[in-house]
């Protein structure tokens, strides 16, 4: 098992998304990374291709019995996951 | 968060003197034993329902998920299901005072667990409920989404509470991308829009659709399923959100027991409920009702002070003494606070500004001026644009803050649109801004735009504090716009042929479906005339009903806000008012009681 924690610090949108899900995918695949933290310091809006990158990353991770936790959420995405039910896949902690 | 400061500062403060008349109130309740004072319960159960609502809308999780539990409690006690002995009262307290502490800290990073208190009121909703009813608590209900292998695992209680409010349960299936991403819409603001027209009871994605970072079909679909509690019915409910009818299911037959169960156990707990909501229903119709009226008294009384008979005079003061009373409360209620309001337009700026990749931020200064909550609506859109309007003229990394400034002279409201720092701009420049510029003005208000160097750019809005709205329909007859009032309309005919009308009784009128409809022209009544019309407003003035002849096929509903009414109309006496569409046109308002009287004579 092999731990990270990953720092966007920038909006998860659309046009961020594609070198996002690149470095998402050489983290788990080359350096086998199981247990990622997402740290959301600093951002504000997650649109719905970000949503989609999360999603994919828990399933990805899911695959390898890994999983995946988004820590320092704000106010406003921390309640945008619970809404849509997020928490009940992967742990989602408020900033 | 995006929510101003000064909205949080207001809710912060009604919500304190609220919890404040609730304790009072939950003090009394208990002295008053099995005694329950319905409406004293009632009052409570709404007042908390009021800080529960405001938690959502500010996404504030935990004060929403206490006072939601909270609120069940109370809501319980109002079914007389639950009497407010010391120790239901002690557990409510408990839960109030940790509300004082979450709200304390709204403005802080600092966080409080409320596990202690949901577990004591949790416990106290369960505990007390019959045995049939306590099944419920724990009793999981599986509500598959039709033609889906996805199913809703949901508890029969948190059904039957909102089937109590008397609220239908749908199932609305979406995709992220197409409906949201698409449509350039952000996932929060898509959820915020759908709960201003209902509860989102559970939601869930299909995670397997989504895929892995691997797979090529990432971020091409996102499917999004939505259990969704809401008192509009089906076709209300599409129209309200702008679905297609395929994306909403409708779920009465997987909870027909549940219906037919809760109306065996509510006597009185479903009656307080349900009329609650129905009088609240009651409430907006009959001042809608009471709108329609005072503007059909205003234009009458309009027409009475013509009449230059001074015997007239002291009926006239009395009537028009009714009329003002009458204006007065209408203006009070259907004033608001303008923050309440207006900060959706710091939403949607900072929304806009990501999208765009600025970085733009509003601040908004409106104070406690309260406004017409019609009008307030009418000014998010052009006021968003403006702003976003002025942000574009800046060139610069920095973040810019554009302040939006209410003060109020008379009756009248004064905006100041400006940058926060005036040297951002250091040379003056004239904004295009003549579609918004329109928009506003099509509220009775004057806007401007002016540049010095100690101010910068400054846009000015004066806009009366309280105006007239009239409710109508747009139609087009004879090249010219009309606003024909909404609760003189009972129906529209279209496609109508030369041969449907005919002269009878010395007037015009047209068969339809072998009734005779007497009709009258705004400019013209001659068989000839009409028969170039090709659609007819069925109209009703004091239960006398005729047709008006229009060229539009469609009507659009309009809330046309008068012009202060001129003397210069008054040499047309079919025209009652005038007001100005948002596109600039100008268009009359007719007087369809003097119409109507026409065709008596």
């Amino acid at each position: 098992m092999s731990k990270k924690v990953i720092r966007p610090g920038q909006d998860i949108v659309a046009s961020m998304v594609p070198e996002f899900k690149k470095n998402l995918q050489a983290l788990i695949a080359e350096e086998g990374i199981t247990e990622l933290d997402i740290d959301l310091s600093g951002v504000e809006m997650v649109d719905s291709v970000g949503l989609g990158a999360f999603i994919a990353t828990h399933n990805t991770l899911s695959q390898k019995n890994g999983k995946l936790t988004v820590i320092h959420a704000s106010d406003d995405i921390y309640s945008l996951f619970k809404t849509m039910r997020l928490d009940q896949h992967f742990e989602i902690q408020q900033g | 968060m995006l929510i101003d400061r000064e909205t949080i500062d207001i809710y912060i403060e009604e919500t304190n003197q609220s919890l404040a008349e609730i304790e009072n109130n939950l003090i009394t309740l208990e002295n008053m034993g099995a005694n329950i004072d319905m409406s004293l319960a009632k009052y409570v159960y709404h007042a908390m329902h009021v800080i529960r609502n405001g938690a959502s809308l500010l996404s504030l999780s935990k004060i929403k998920e206490l006072s939601q539990k909270i609120e069940n409690v109370l809501g319980l006690i109002c079914n007389t299901r639950l009497t407010p002995n010391p120790e239901v009262i002690n557990i409510l307290l408990q839960g109030i005072d940790r509300l004082y502490q979450l709200i304390d800290l709204i403005h802080s990073n600092d966080d409080m667990d409320i596990g202690e208190q949901s577990v004591l009121l949790t416990g106290l909703t369960s505990a007390v409920l019959p045995d049939n009813i306590k099944q419920s608590v724990t009793e999981v209900r599986d509500i598959p989404v039709p033609d889906s292998k996805h199913v809703f695992h949901i508890t029969e209680f948190n059904l039957i509470q909102v089937l109590e409010q008397g609220k239908n349960i749908y199932i609305l299936i979406y995709d992220l991308i197409k409906d949201v991403q698409e449509k350039n819409n952000t996932p929060l603001n898509f959820l915020r829009f759908l709960q201003e027209h209902g509860d989102i009871v559970d939601s869930f994605f299909d995670i397997h659709s989504i895929g892995t970072l691997e797979e090529k079909k990432f971020g091409s679909e996102m499917p999004y399923f939505v259990l969704f509690a809401s008192k509009f019915n089906f076709e209300q409910l599409a129209d309200a959100i702008g679905v297609q009818p395929h994306q909403i299911k409708q779920i009465k037959s997987t909870i027909a027991d549940l219906v037919d169960s809760e109306k065996k156990l509510d006597q009185p707990e479903f009656s307080v409920s349900f009329s609650t909501h129905q009088r609240h229903l009651n409430i907006k119709n009959r001042l809608n009702m009471l709108n329609s009226l005072f503007c059909e008294f205003q234009f009458t009384m309009d027409c009475f002070s013509q009449n230059r008979d001074h015997q007239l005079s002291m009926d006239k003061a009395r009537l028009k003494s009714v009329l003002t009373s009458l204006g007065a409360f209408l203006n009070q209620e259907n004033s608001v606070l303008a923050s309440k309001i207006l900060w959706k337009i710091g939403r949607n700026i900072r929304d806009h500004a990501y999208q765009s990749n600025i970085q733009a931020m509003l601040n908004l200064q409106c104070g406690l001026i309260m406004m017409d909550h019609r009008i307030l609506h009418r000014l998010i859109d052009p006021l968003t644009t403006i702003i976003l309007k002025m942000v574009r003229l800046v060139q610069t990394e920095t973040p810019i803050q554009i302040t939006l400034n209410a003060s109020k002279n008379q009756d009248m409201v004064h905006f100041t649109l400006s940058f926060s720092r005036p040297q951002i701009l250091t040379k003056e420049i004239r904004m295009d801004y003549h579609v918004e510029k329109n928009k506003i003005k099509a509220l009775c208000a004057n806007i401007s735009q002016s540049f010095d160097l100690k101010k910068g750019m400054t846009i000015d809005i004066c806009i009366p504090q309280h105006v007239f709205i009239l409710p109508g329909y747009a139609v087009v007859i004879d090249t010219q716009t009309y606003i024909v009032p909404t609760f003189n309309v009972k129906n529209c005919l279209t496609n109508l042929t030369p041969s449907m009308w005919c002269e009878k009784d010395s007037c015009i009128a047209l068969n339809h479906e072998e009734k005779y409809i007497q009709v009258i022209g705004i400019n013209n009544s001659t068989l000839s005339y009409f028969q170039e019309k090709t659609s007819l407003m069925i109209c009703e003035v004091g239960g006398q009903r005729f047709g008006l002849a229009i060229d539009s096929r469609d009507a659009s509903e309009y809330d046309a806000v008068c012009q202060p009414f001129s003397n210069q109309l008054h040499s047309n006496s079919f025209i009652a008012a005038n007001c100005l569409l948002e596109d600039g046109r100008i268009a009359m308002i007719p007087d369809m009681g003097f119409l109507a009287n026409k065709l008596k004579q």
